[in-house]
């Protein structure tokens, strides 16, 4: 029997950001110990996989006991024996477990949950990092650092709940190393804090559980009154910094959360009033053209990919579709038919498995288009491990704090083979000059 | 100490089935396992090919390598014992170095056979099949392979160099899993042979190329045709389709700026041949064209990439000249990229290479041409490569169907999105 043989398996419902989260553990035969954690969603795509959840009155029925007993009952029996080092295994014996039958399906954060704690201890137990464990000797490139600076809705409609958005970061993209580009995001988000410190009081967001919110500050309503103010003042930092053309603007829009499906419009978005979807795709035009953006998420709502190919066609940056694709293979596919964007928000728990992860990932890949990793659903700092796993070009916000320091330890483990995706990491025409001949 | 660690490296002078000799290195590590790399000079017209180092003594024409093997162990391995074998960057990093400190130029015999033996033997001292070393978990599509139908010959002219090429092979890629893909090539090549004996009066002796004398044939068409039917005939027609490796090179007159014996007794100008295959493309079920052109015609691979929709593949045209092949690449002459992994320097050169490649919208393609031998199976796994060059029949189609085995229920075979080009795109309208 080997040591990456998996010996244990167990689960317990810990605490997450809001609500409770499950928490999966695995140990192999060499004593190796692992633990990942699944936590709940804070803005919830209608086309997510489902997680199972308890009901009932007990944590507004967001305990994830259920999810934990499958756990302990039903996939540990399943997995022990196997190796951990065997990924797609491990994930197609959970996938398989009820059949066809979708009442006996195992809860998603409860897959989410193992499959994670399984990808550590065949790592762990091999003795390498995970980044190699899940992309072998060909994961070398670094994404682009990208750091969080603005945060906040309801600036123009307080009735409105957006799940804080839209979020804005700086990304530092046109650098030769990860590092290089660490430091000079770290000397423009200084800058920018410094000064919005100064000029309104107003503060970053310390610390967060979550990797990808820490840093923002938060602009409440009446700072100013239409967007294109608050994009002026980044870009004058970016110049104050001495970075113009360097480091870009990278922004989650989040639209949906601003569409209203009756009218057809998307409603206090950029200021006060509503939108249509040509205005929109005008106005991120502007973004590109005449501010630093480099990087557009979910400018649309969720079921539009018309209006997603058309901003693509539109706009020569980065286009990233999250609520669009929400991870899901059959939806992402129903995207690149039609062009729709041109790079796919990664949220690994979201999907289930790593394996069904990598498969979308494989998919994107292989049709041109990127992929963005992003923790929010408890992947925590190893997100920058799957992120340099796959190779990806961008991530949301980890180019400082804690997943900075994780991307600085892996680029000078790599040494001489670490890459650097830097601008050519962005997907879009601007970027992607020379690109002929290429499938998509 | 870590089971991955490099004990001992050593090397010595092999014997191939090419005309020069490998130089061939083993590395153990501190567990035991054991990895074997190996690196000669295949045929090459290419001015971009790599440098080997050479004896130059009489023996093998001048082309023994007991200079090299020699080199290796006492400059090398030194370099490399203590470190671990599956940080192939490290490893790489100090080959490089350590030639460079004892003032050797860039020699790919020198440095390839020992990074691949170092790869491997990480690898296995991990206990892990080397595709999994390559590509991690990310590891888990299976390529199109061909079946090798026929080979070049002077059929159709006399002071040309033609080395065995044009090379034609049928690929298999409209089928769920690389095993059907295997049986239906299978199928495919019995009805192939049945039809060359009945209608041209040629024997193929499975597993040996078939070198059509002269006289037989008028010109390839004759070839073109028989394959399409027996795709037909077999039932597969849509699902199997034709590779070309022309070697065009080998046929150019860069002199007279002339083809001569290439298809048929013709001699084409440039011009000529980017229209002779554009007409070829409408009229026959070729999917992949390679080195269609001679070496520095890379406007003519442009226009072919762009106009014929299919998989446009590039060796001679920048062999392992790494700014040549990015030069290419940014131009768009090809869409996929031939790698002889023992011809670069390091394997963390191939990656690099295969890095850029695939940022830049194309895909890479593996052979067996400089040693890698049946480990191109593992390699196109490892760097998920769309298309693997023959691997159909073969020892190298065998790999690969214990590979699919190995990966389990969900691997994926990559089928007809393996091939580059906006004839097997997913998105519906290219613009």
């Amino acid at each position: 029997m080997s040591g990456s043989t998996i010996k244990r398996v167990f689960a317990q419902q810990i605490m997450g950001r809001k609500y409770p989260a499950i928490s999966a553990t695995v140990i192999t035969e060499n004593g190796t110990m692992t633990s990942a954690v699944c936590t709940a969603g804070v803005s919830v795509g209608t086309h997510e996989v489902t997680f199972t959840y308890d009901g009932g009155k007990k944590w507004h029925g967001m305990g994830v006991m259920n999810a934990v007993n499958q756990v302990n009952e039903i996939i540990a029996p399943a997995l022990v024996g196997l190796s951990s080092v065997d990924q797609f295994l491990i994930d197609h014996t959970m996938l398989s477990i009820g059949g066809n039958d979708p009442s006996k399906k195992m809860g998603g954060n409860a897959l989410a949950a193992v499959s994670a704690a399984v990808l550590k201890a065949g790592a762990a137990s091999m003795g390498i990092p995970i980044y190699r464990h899940m992309g072998g000797s060909d994961a070398v490139v670094l994404p682009a650092a990208a750091y969080g600076v603005v945060g906040g809705s309801n600036r123009y409609d307080r009735m409105h709940e957006a799940g804080a958005k839209p979020t804005y970061a700086f990304i530092a993209h046109d650098f030769s190393s990860f590092s290089e580009a660490s430091y000079a995001l770290w000397e423009a988000v200084n800058d920018w804090q410094t000064f919005m410190q100064r000029k309104y009081g107003l503060s970053p967001l310390r610390s967060s559980e979550a990797a990808t919110t820490t840093g923002f500050v938060y602009v409440p309503p009446r700072i100013v009154d239409r967007e294109q103010q608050l994009w002026e003042m980044m870009c004058e930092c970016i110049a104050r910094t001495g970075y113009e053309g360097r480091i870009g603007i990278q922004v989650d829009l989040a639209a949906d959360c601003f569409y209203d499906k009756e009218k057809q419009l998307y409603m206090n978005l950029f200021c006060a009033g509503g939108m249509n979807r040509d205005e929109v795709i005008g106005t991120v035009k502007e973004m590109a053209d005449k501010y630093q953006f480099v990087s557009v998420e979910d400018p649309l709502h969720e079921d539009d990919f018309e209006g997603h190919a058309m901003m693509v066609d539109a706009v020569d940056i980065q286009i990233v579709g999250d609520d669009l694709f929400t991870t899901d293979v059959r939806r992402v596919s129903e995207g690149i038919k039609v062009g729709a964007a041109n790079c796919i928000l990664l949220k690994v728990n979201q999907i289930g498995t790593i394996t069904q992860a990598l498969e979308m990932i494989q998919l994107a890949y292989e049709n041109g288009y990127g992929v963005m990793p992003c923790s929010s659903r408890g992947e925590g700092v190893e997100i920058c491990d799957y992120s340099v796993g796959i190779n990806a070009g961008t991530i949301r916000e980890a180019g400082l704090g804690s997943g900075g320091s994780r991307f600085l330890e892996i680029e000078k483990e790599l040494g001489s083979s670490a890459v650097y995706a830097g601008t050519r990491g962005l997907k879009g025409r601007r970027f992607q000059q020379g690109e002929k001949g290429a499938k998509a | 100490m870590k089971p991955s660690v490099i004990m001992s490296v050593t090397a010595m002078q092999t014997s191939t089935d090419q005309r020069n000799p490998a130089v061939s290195v083993t590395v153990i590590t501190a567990g035991g396992a054991q990895g074997i790399g190996s690196a000669y000079e295949s045929y090459s017209t290419s001015d971009y090919r790599p440098k080997y180092l050479y004896d130059h003594t009489e023996r093998y024409h001048g082309n023994g390598v007991t200079t090299a093997a020699g080199i290796i162990e006492k400059i090398v391995a030194p370099a490399l014992i203590g470190l671990d074998a599956a940080r192939q960057g490290e490893v790489d990093h100090a080959i490089k170095t350590s030639l460079a400190e004892a003032g050797f130029p860039a020699y790919v015999n020198l440095s390839a056979p020992v990074s691949v033996a170092a790869l491997k033997a990480g690898s296995a001292a991990l206990g892990i099949p080397l595709y999994r070393h390559i590509g991690g978990q990310s590891a888990f599509t299976l390529p199109v392979g061909g079946y090798l139908a026929a080979s070049g010959s002077k059929r159709y002219g006399d002071g040309e160099r033609s080395e065995g090429r044009p090379v034609y092979n049928l690929v298999s890629f409209g089928f769920d899993s690389f095993e059907e893909a295997h049986y239906a090539l299978w199928e495919t090549a019995n009805a192939y042979e049945k039809l060359l004996a009945k209608e041209a009066g040629l024997l193929v002796h499975r597993g040996f190329s078939l070198a059509v004398p002269r006289g037989r044939l008028e010109s390839d068409r004759s070839l073109l045709d028989i394959m399409t039917k027996s795709i037909e005939a077999a039932g597969h027609g849509g699902k199997i389709g034709i590779h070309i490796d022309v070697g065009a090179n080998e046929f150019y007159d860069a002199q007279a700026e002339l083809y001569r014996g290439l298809f048929d007794t013709e001699e084409k100008t440039g011009t000529q041949m980017v229209s002779l295959y554009k007409e070829l493309v409408e009229a026959y079920p070729i999917v992949m064209l390679q080195d269609p052109l001679q070496q520095h015609d890379t406007a003519g691979f442009a226009e072919l990439t762009a106009s014929t929709g299919i998989q446009i593949v590039g060796g001679d045209l920048f062999g392992t000249d790494v700014a040549r092949i990015k030069s290419c690449i940014m131009a768009g002459c090809v869409n996929s990229a031939l790698l002889p992994v023992c011809g670069f320097e390091t394997f963390s050169d191939v990656i690099q290479m295969v890095r850029f490649v695939k940022s830049h919208g194309a895909d890479v393609m593996l052979q067996d041409l400089s040693g890698e031998g049946l480990d191109i199976a593992d390699f196109s796994v490892g760097f998920r490569a769309g298309t693997v060059y023959q691997g159909g029949l073969d020892p190298v189609g065998n790999r690969l169907i214990s590979t699919e085995k190995l990966i389990g229920p969900r691997a994926r075979f990559y089928g007809i999105r393996g091939l580059q080009g906006s004839k097997f795109c997913l998105r519906q309208s290219v613009k």
